[in-house]
């Protein structure tokens, strides 16, 4: 009977609770955003105000090195180079803290040592970025978020947001399909072209038809007006340079700015010399999806 | 007749018999994964590589679009043992070039990607590219 009891009671003592369950204060998350091949990942605790009445300036002390989450720092990771208001950050992961101020101006710190506990509050040394980012006050966040409010072709908007006190960054990212093409190879391209869609059979489809293309080149860059227009809010598209003489159609917005890069389909033009008199449209099978002959 | 989609959506339904007839457009075919961020070298053909293990017309009764892409890679598997496969598969355990995605279990049967390149590559040979120049090719297509 003694030897039963205390078996249950060891199993009472190391028998795992719940696996996945704990109740935590500052709960973990993540967040992680891709914008044109670049991941951008912010993991984090999130602290929450829970009925104080004062966090910044108090909870968290003015002119402190404060990590924007609890517990282990905030790391942010990134696996390409990027531009964050207006600040390179190599590729790389780095533990987040900021230098916050009762007035906007707060001092962003990236430091290259990653793995650091909150009350760490690492001084300026090697390895480490610090720039200025404004800080606005107002409103009310309960639990710490890190989010990605705003997101475009080229870059977006990373915001770190708690009580009355938000951090909003811009931040670009380096383009994978540049829109500029050398004057050089897109200069035989220019011109109007008819288009003929195609069945599998290579016969030439019912619908759509007599759509016409005219591709011009105006400032380092390669325009297709599509009549009638493909699809979104604007008759042209970009052609992005793939390799010479292949460009996929890049979609743009009602301002003229890049949006979509519709790598699924391939404009090939010739490599012959003078004026190009042809290109093909393929699909991402290498399909042949439709003809295009010169007409001026 | 014209057309004047205004949606993606909007031209595929505009171009609907000419997309149904194409068996899995390229919208909704079945991606193996995301495209780019797969990098990597090229690997060195096996010398004496042939075809005898790219699965047969046969034993593609459920994926007929992929038929041409698997007889492509019958026609050139000297070319495609050389190519690094894009769509992610060349991670996988076993494989060694784009050729292994014609092998065995098939990843090509149901990948766009795998197919593209395959189609690709064989109609660069046909036109006189070098594996070199095909492999640039691929890169710059689907890599």
């Amino acid at each position: 009977m003694r030897a039963a009891l205390l078996v249950l009671l060891a199993v009472a003592v190391i028998a795992p609770r719940r696996a996945a369950g704990q109740i935590r204060a500052s709960e973990r998350s993540r967040l992680s955003q891709t914008v044109d091949g670049t991941m951008i990942t912010v993991d984090y605790a999130r602290p929450r105000v829970r009925g104080r009445p004062v966090i910044f300036g108090r909870a968290v002390a003015w002119g402190e090195v404060w990590t924007p989450g609890a517990n282990m720092a905030t790391t942010l990771q990134t696996d390409h180079d990027i531009v964050l208001a207006g600040q390179a950050v190599p590729k790389g992961k780095y533990s987040v803290w900021m230098v916050v101020d009762s007035g906007p101006r707060w001092t962003m710190v990236l430091d290259t040592v990653w793995e650091q506990y909150h009350e760490d509050h690492p001084p300026a040394r090697s390895g480490q970025i610090r720039w200025p980012v404004t800080a606005t006050a107002g409103g009310m966040t309960e639990a710490l978020t890190w989010d990605v409010p705003a997101v475009t072709a080229t870059g977006g908007v990373l915001r770190m947001a708690w009580a009355d006190r938000t951090v909003a960054m811009p931040f670009t990212v380096p383009a994978s399909h540049p829109v500029t093409t050398d004057a050089a190879e897109a200069a035989p391209l220019v011109g109007t072209y008819r288009v003929t869609w195609l069945n599998p059979d290579g016969t030439p489809a019912s619908e759509p038809h007599d759509q016409m293309v005219q591709i011009s080149y105006d400032k380092g860059a390669l325009m297709a007006r599509w009549t009638p227009r493909l699809w979104g809010p604007d008759d042209r598209t970009y052609l992005i340079r793939l390799a010479r003489g292949w460009f996929s159609p890049g979609f743009i917005d009602e301002k003229g700015a890049l949006v979509d890069v519709f790598t699924e389909w391939v404009l090939e033009f010739g490599h012959g010399q003078g004026t190009a008199p042809a290109f093909e449209v393929r699909g991402e099978r290498d399909v042949l999806w439709a003809t295009a002959v010169r007409v001026r | 007749m014209s057309f004047a989609p205004v949606t993606r959506r909007g031209f595929i339904a505009g171009c609907g018999a000419l997309m149904l007839a194409w068996s899995g457009t390229p919208l909704a075919a079945a991606h193996c994964e995301t495209r780019s961020s797969r990098r990597g070298p090229h690997p060195v053909p096996r010398p004496g590589v042939n075809a005898s293990k790219v699965l047969r017309d046969d034993q593609l009764a459920d994926s007929p679009e992929a038929v041409p892409a698997f007889e492509a890679a019958r026609r050139i598997p000297h070319i495609l043992d050389g190519i690094r496969c894009h769509c992610g598969c060349a991670d996988l355990k076993g494989f060694y070039s784009l050729l292994s995605c014609y092998e065995a279990d098939g990843m090509a049967r149901m990948c766009v990607i795998c197919q593209g390149q395959a189609r690709l590559a064989d109609r660069l040979f046909r036109g006189g590219s070098s594996l070199d120049e095909i492999r640039a090719a691929i890169d710059a297509r689907f890599g």
